[in-house]
């Protein structure tokens, strides 16, 4: 019996102890290079309590000369609504002024991201964080989804649109 | 080679001439009186079939009675006096004949014989017995009647069978005067008497008459007070015909007494059981102590009354619990090739059990000094998995999310392959463990091979020659 008490928690020890880490988790911004420009969330999903906020940022990844950026979200807006919306540093390392603003419809749950370059001398390039949003869980779900729809934009200096080849999307979970 | 030749046309001559020195003897079917012929039939053959034992007469065989006697128009139980016994005696060329009546009154057999001298017709010696109890035992008698008639005195191992000390519930047991150490003689004598007198009271044993050993001790020559190593009470204990010896000490330390008592088969020298006592208090406690040592030392838990007795302090040292399979695999479970060591031990040493041991402690040692190394190897690999996934899952730029990301998936890998190829090896170890733990209890030690691992040289007990002999034995497997 002694032994037994021993050796199944030993036992159990090494099995654990055996337990290997899951490095499966993919960046959200780690996509192909054939599928970029994109604009995707990070994290793709976040869990939280009734009245508690989830805060996802919203990066734009690999993109070529871009100098503004509108990034179309849609969530459902029974069970969330936006608390607040802030700015990204993606056009923030430039000597170019740039500038933000936020429309965001909590009865239809759409909300618009509006980041970009003021004047047409100036482009970016590469991944960035283009803003962080805070939402408010108003009931106990499984999960709901948040889109960036194709009503997003990037655009160079010149107006032209860039086509975005991947959009991202995220889950909230609400316990 | 010449000698040997000379022995063999010799000695079957010399057995020839011992067997004609002996006086011939026939023995005639007894007459029964209240019990079924058939009885008294099978009594009378197990007298016929132990005359010899005594090697005092020569028997003559029962059919060539039975042919004579017939020839004649005799009946064998209708041959009751003197005058017929010698006739039919002198027909048969047999220098006595022995008859005789067998009866039972009430619950008590009754047995006369009488053996007649064929030459003068006289009686030469008569013997009568009354017996109360079962036929089982009167067959003993009869055995016992058998050295009687012949004027010898029955065997040691006759008598006790006896006394019903072969039914397997006793045993026998004769028991030495303690040695004295720091106590008179007379004090360990006095220990000695109650000692026997409890183990007597235990009902485990049959105890030879004290006045019985000192008989036998004074017939070889020893003194019991110089009779205390094992050799000699295992001597004393083949002459008398008991299984077991008991002898020990008892020693006085300033106020502590020690009380050592062994018990070891006669016929083995094995000690059977060991017991010791150290009592500290007033000195008519120790009675009461070497009482209830007599009780433990026959397996019996003693009475409570004896117990309640106890005075002073008193510490007891268990015999060595005997060695076991189980106990060997129990070792060998918590450390590889104990149990094979302790198997060893348990045999003298024994060198297959001491190899067995160091191969698996080695082997076991050795793959768990592999098996260490790769897990030193998995959890490092596996750190740096997660290092380099979580530098990853922050990164932003995508020459760095490649690099990260290659560098945690080759790190995954390699904590991957460590763990497969400890996985194997733990399975090995666990198989070989295993192996090491059935090794164990199946090899462990046991009696059979304690027996086998026996000096080749030793002293044991002959029933048939009824004395000790040195025995020499070789192992023919």
């Amino acid at each position: 019996m002694r032994l037994i008490k021993t050796l199944l928690p030993t036992m159990a020890l090494l099995t654990m102890a055996c337990e290997l880490y899951d490095n499966s988790e993919l960046n959200p911004r780690d996509i192909d290079p054939a599928l970029s420009p994109g604009l995707v969330f990070d994290p793709v999903s976040n869990t939280t309590t009734v009245g508690a906020a989830a805060e996802f940022d919203v990066y734009v990844v690999s993109a070529d000369n871009i100098s503004g950026i509108h990034a179309q979200i849609t969530y459902d807006a029974n069970r969330l609504s936006v608390t607040n919306v802030t700015t990204g540093d993606f056009f923030s390392d430039s000597a170019q002024t740039n500038t933000s603003f936020f429309v965001y419809d909590d009865d239809n749950g759409v909300l618009d991201i509006n980041y970009f370059y003021l004047g047409n001398e100036i482009t970016k390039s590469g991944t960035g964080k283009i803003a962080t949003i805070l939402f408010n869980t108003k009931q106990s779900f499984d999960a709901t989804t948040l889109e960036i729809t194709d009503g997003s934009e990037l655009v160079d200096q010149d107006d032209v649109d860039i086509a975005i080849l991947t959009r991202g999307t995220a889950t909230v979970q609400s316990n | 080679m010449n000698i040997a030749k000379y022995l063999r046309s010799i000695l079957p001559l010399a057995f020839v001439a011992l067997a004609f020195s002996q006086p011939s003897v026939a023995v005639l079917d007894f007459s029964a009186n209240g019990l079924p012929q058939y009885e008294v039939e099978t009594l009378v053959e197990r007298l016929r079939s132990e005359l010899p034992n005594t090697g005092a007469v020569r028997l003559v065989d029962r059919k060539m009675l039975e042919n004579i006697l017939k020839e004649q128009g005799l009946q064998q139980s209708g041959c009751t006096t003197a005058e017929c016994s010698a006739q039919i005696g002198e027909l048969l060329g047999a220098q006595f004949m022995i008859s005789g009546s067998i009866g039972k009154l009430g619950d008590s057999f009754t047995v006369d014989m009488k053996m007649v001298s064929v030459t003068t017709g006289g009686v030469e010696r008569a013997k009568n017995l009354t017996f109360d109890g079962t036929t089982g035992g009167l067959l003993v008698e009869m055995q016992i009647l058998a050295w009687e008639i012949v004027a010898l005195k029955p065997p040691q191992p006759l008598i006790l069978k006896r006394t019903g000390a072969e039914d397997g519930e006793k045993v026998t047991v004769a028991i030495m005067d303690f040695d004295p150490r720091g106590i008179s003689q007379l004090e360990a004598q006095t220990l000695t008497d109650r000692f026997a007198t409890e183990v007597d009271a235990t009902g485990k044993a049959i105890l030879v008459d004290r006045r019985q050993m000192m008989e036998v001790m004074e017939e070889q020559g020893y003194d019991e007070a110089g009779c205390t190593s094992e050799e000699c009470a295992a001597e004393v204990g083949a002459l008398l015909g008991v299984k077991f010896m008991i002898n020990g000490a008892i020693g006085k330390l300033g106020d502590t007494y020690t009380i050592d008592a062994k018990m070891f088969e006669v016929a083995t020298g094995a000690a059977a059981k060991t017991k010791n006592a150290t009592y500290n208090g007033p000195v008519d406690g120790l009675i009461t102590e070497i009482e209830i040592l007599a009780w433990e030392m026959m397996g019996v838990k003693p009475p409570r009354a004896l117990t309640n007795k106890r005075k002073g302090t008193i510490t007891q040292e268990a015999a060595p619990a005997p060695k076991t399979p189980l106990a060997a695999a129990v070792r060998s479970t918590i450390i590889p090739g104990w149990g094979q060591l302790y198997t060893s031990n348990a045999l003298d040493n024994e060198p297959l059990s001491r190899r067995k041991a160091l191969y698996f402690f080695a082997g076991e040692m050795g793959t768990g000094a592999i098996a260490y190394l790769l897990y030193s190897n998995m959890k490092s690999s596996d750190e740096d998995t997660k290092k380099y996934h979580q530098s990853y899952l922050l990164e932003s730029d995508p020459d760095q999310i490649n690099a990260l990301k290659t560098k945690s998936d080759d790190a995954s890998n390699s904590a991957e392959s460590s763990k497969d190829q400890l996985t194997i090896l733990a399975y090995l170890l666990g198989a070989a463990h295993l192996y090491n733990i059935v090794d164990a209890y199946m090899n462990g030690p046991n009696e059979d091979m304690a027996s086998r691992n026996h000096k080749k040289i030793d002293l044991v007990y002959n029933p048939e020659l009824n004395q000790p002999q040195l025995r020499f034995s070789i192992a023919l497997d």
